[in-house]
């Protein structure tokens, strides 16, 4: 919101233009290095995307937030995951996967070997993770 | 001294006179040797030599010289006089001597078995009674000299020990007595009949020199293990099942009685346990693989039973609950996974249950094991398929339960109904039984068809005994509205507002349901006759005066009705649904309307419609005629009242459709059973978690297997979790997503 802005620069300490773009660059590198700073601009951007009164996101602007958070290879598996909702989900995706989502990228390894489809990840995830390892045995043989 | 004579007072007196002049009694004295006597030089020798004569005359057969008391005598002297032990000495080299004579005339000889151990047999009877003939005679010293002194044995044992040895020493004989012993034992094995004494006396030679274990009893069961394993085998190969099981029940009892014939009886255990083994645990796999299948699909009592023994007596009977278990289980999937018999299903269900039951009893002597490995495979194939044969049995006990079930007594039916509550009792998915039960149940208690209501309330009893009464809750709430509507419609009809306002010319019956307790029904809206209309008016303004705040609703696809109508050849009674009624009483103004004036005036859906049309124009009895014919309602097509309707009886019944079960209602019912449950598990997670409040997915889930009645997956509960994490009952712990917090 307009009134957030101003306020949030203040906590920054930034009360110049000048300032600002100084901070930008620091800014963006603590993105790709601190894990805290990304989660939360992560958890964040799921409610800045959805409509107003929406309690899940529509597919396409999710698809361009995740193209944009996961910019530059931070997460191997993101076309996989695109191309899998494309085809089976085709609906709006929950806040419950969005987060879920970010845990997925950072505790399970690209080759799934360490995914315990019993445990708690949502039904989504437990999909696209067939739907990987499908891809992956059609391709070996 | 005084002969007692009885001749005369006076002769007795005279005799007596005469000795008594003879003196005082003379005094007898003894003296003693004035040198103690010796034995001759030679006596020792010359007794001996008696001896020995007659002990050599007994070993050859020979009648004895001198007199046995003579002998006995001899022995004695020698006794008492000392010579005890040289005695013995020497009887122990006569008999030695003669007894390795005799065993050695044995070498070489008679390469028959038969032949050698008759000979063998004859050598030792004689032996046996020669040395208690001498043993007779030498009795004083064996009851003297050898119990004095110790370390000496008795003649008797005496004998044996020099027999015994001299067997021993001559290897090859004993070793041919074995031998000839086998190979006549395989010859009685093989069917031959042998010589049984003969080798009774031999066994028991054996057994007195005790070289029974060693000699005999080891060869003998080491030749009876390969026997056994290569007819094991053999047998195996050529015959089937039964017969092996036969055969080997024979053996078992041929064994037996050989060991109580001529065997020691000491070997009859170590002597079965081998056939045992052998015969039946080396192959109990094999016979299981092979035969077990064909015999219980063929109902082979007695070669069950027979097999069950035996498999118990080796200790098996794991294997064999095993392979009863899979054979149910093979069995039982393919007759409900066969979707063309489903018809059949649960006819055939009760059938294969029955004929198990017949087999616990009787072939497996009500084994508690086996049974329950038969209640564990019934429970397992028959939830191999979610859904389907709690609906077959749903509808089987409608079946039973309906008029028109002639020629079942009330034994029978309940006997019928006992037996498939026991297969209701294996399902998991018993919801899904309720709902098809209780739909079956309103239909008929609504249009009339129970064929007795002790039976209905027999089986409610049975339900609420089998699964708590918190299953037959509502179905008993049926019965009651039942019965509540009955009582209400008497006090009805007799009240004031009845007699004076109801339309005349028309007569209802009215059953007020709970909403609760009965399916759900949709409402259908159409436009009812006048007489209807008014009725129904008047009936719901005296309810709500007798309990108000309460609001009633119409169903009208429940309804049916008894129609008069004139036909040309006279007045009969349709028996119809509401709808169908609906339709026909247009034609009291008009005999000839089409679909679409038809569709108008009564306001019926559209697909209802056509099938009302249908059963009344194109069903067996046509009250209507369809313009142009044809089985398919077209919206074109015109109806015509048949006057001319020729049906002999006077009540007619045109109302099949509404007994019927339509595809969709079958998919409605199981739809709304899984929504129900979907309901539920929401129920529970929610419940879980407020007493909980933070709970680990692992342990929600758990929990909520515990809880749920029903068969469920986890994938399932996944997507219900989630579903209230979006709505916000629920959320995921921030700092360990597996974690779940309650939200209040």
């Amino acid at each position: 919101t307009r009134a957030e802005f101003p306020a949030g620069l203040e906590t920054l300490g930034l009360d110049s233009v000048d300032k600002l773009k100084e901070q930008l660059p620091q800014m963006r590198r603590s993105l790709q290095t601190d894990e805290g700073v990304f989660s939360e601009v992560y958890r964040y951007a799921f409610g800045f995307a959805t409509e107003k009164g929406q309690k899940s996101l529509a597919l396409d602007t999710a698809f361009a937030m995740w193209r944009l958070l996961f910019d530059d290879g931070k997460w191997p598996l993101l076309d996989h995951w695109c191309d899998f909702l494309t085809e089976h989900h085709n609906k709006a995706i929950s806040r419950d996967t969005w987060n879920q989502l970010l845990e997925f990228s950072k505790s399970i390894k690209p080759d799934l070997c360490n995914y315990d489809a019993e445990g708690a990840w949502p039904y989504l995830i437990d999909e696209f993770v067939e739907y990987v390892q499908t891809k992956n045995s059609e391709i070996s043989t | 001294m005084m002969p007692a004579s009885g001749f005369g007072g006076a002769g007795g007196a005279n005799l007596a006179l005469k000795r008594s002049s003879a003196g005082p009694p003379k005094k007898l004295v003894i003296k003693p040797f004035k040198e103690k006597p010796k034995l001759p030089a030679d006596f020792e020798e010359r007794t001996w030599a008696k001896l020995k004569e007659a002990v050599t005359a007994v070993h050859a057969k020979q009648p004895v010289a001198c007199s046995l008391e003579e002998l006995y005598r001899a022995v004695e002297d020698l006794c008492v006089h000392k010579l005890g032990s040289s005695l013995y000495a020497r009887l122990q080299q006569v008999c030695d001597v003669h007894i390795a004579a005799r065993l050695r005339s044995l070498q070489g000889r008679a390469a028959d078995p038969v032949i050698f151990l008759s000979l063998m047999d004859a050598i030792w009877q004689d032996h046996c009674s020669q040395m208690l003939t001498i043993r007779s005679i030498f009795l004083y010293l064996d009851r003297t000299y050898v119990i004095q002194t110790s370390g000496v044995r008795s003649l008797w044992d005496l004998g044996l020990q020099l027999f015994r040895t001299h067997l021993e020493s001559g290897s090859e004989i004993s070793r041919k007595v074995v031998a000839g012993l086998l190979s006549l034992l395989e010859k009685e094995r093989q069917g031959e009949a042998v010589d049984r004494i003969l080798m009774k006396n031999l066994l028991r030679m054996f057994t007195s020199l005790q070289m029974y274990t060693d000699y005999f009893e080891k060869p003998f069961l080491e030749r009876t293990t390969s026997f056994y394993a290569t007819e094991g085998v053999r047998y195996m190969q050529q015959t089937d099942v039964p017969e092996y099981l036969l055969h080997c029940d024979t053996r078992f009892q041929e064994e037996s009685e050989r060991c109580a014939h001529y065997l020691d009886p000491a070997t009859r255990k170590a002597l079965i346990s081998v056939v045992e083994r052998e015969l039946l645990e080396r192959h109990t796999q094999a016979i299981l693989e092979k035969g077990f299948a064909a015999l219980m699909a063929a109902h082979r009592l007695p070669d069950l039973k027979r097999m069950h023994t035996l498999f118990a007596r080796v200790g098996r009977l794991d294997l064999m609950k095993a392979a009863l278990s899979d054979y149910i289980k093979k069995t039982g999937k393919d007759l409900i996974m066969d979707e063309e018999k489903d018809a059949d299903m649960v006819n055939l269900l009760l059938e294969s249950k029955l004929k198990l039951d017949t087999i616990l009893v009787e072939s497996f002597s009500r084994n508690e094991t086996f049974g329950n490995a038969i209640k564990d495979s019934f429970e397992h194939f028959i939830n191999l398929r979610a859904n389907r044969p709690a609906e077959l049995i749903a509808k089987f006990i409608d079946a039973k339960l309906r008029t028109g079930n002639k020629g079942t007594s009330e034994e029978e039916l309940e006997m019928t109904l006992d037996r498939v509550l026991t297969l209701f009792r294996y399902i998991q998915g018993k919801d899904v039984f309720e709902a098809f039960y209780k739909k079956d149940l309103a239909k008929r208690l609504l249009l009339g068809k129970s064929a007795s209501i002790d039976a209905e309330r027999s089986m409610i009893t049975k339900l609420k005994t089998e699964c708590g009464s918190q299953f037959t809750n509502k179905l008993e709430g049926m019965f009651k509205d039942i019965d509540l509507s009955k009582d209400f419609m008497s006090s009805f009809r007799t009240s004031s507002t009845a007699r004076t306002e109801l339309p005349t010319g028309i007569e209802m019956n009215i059953h007020v349901l709970t909403q609760g307790y009965w399916p759900t029904y949709a409402p259908v809206e159409v436009n009812l006759p006048h007489e209807i209309n008014k009725y129904q008016d008047i009936f719901r303004e005296f309810y709500l005066s007798k309990h108000s705040g309460r609001r009633l609703n119409w169903q009208n696809s429940l309804a049916h009705c008894v129609l008069k109508t004139h036909f040309d050849k006279g007045v009969k009674e349709l028996s119809v649904s509401l709808f169908q009624t609906i339709v026909l009483m247009l034609f009291n103004t008009s005999d000839r309307l089409s679909f679409q004036h038809i569709h108008e005036a009564t306001g019926i859906e559209d697909k209802e419609l056509r099938r009302t049309l249908q059963s009344l124009a194109c069903g067996k009895v046509r009250v209507l005629t369809k313009e142009p014919k044809g089985r398919e309602v077209a919206d074109t097509d015109e109806f015509i009242f048949h006057s001319q309707l020729n049906e002999k009886l006077y009540r007619i019944k045109v109302n099949s459709i509404q007994l019927k079960e339509t595809i969709e209602e079958n998919a409605a019912t199981t739809e709304k059973v899984f929504q129900d449950r979907q309901y539920q598990i929401d129920a529970a997670v929610v419940r879980v978690m407020k007493t909980r409040k933070t709970l680990s997915h692992t342990l929600l889930i758990s929990e909520l297997f515990k809880q749920l009645q029903f068969p469920i997956r986890p994938a399932d509960l996944k997507k219900r979790i989630e579903s209230l994490i979006d709505r916000e009952y629920l959320e995921r712990d921030k700092a360990n997503p597996k974690v779940y917090n309650y939200l209040a």
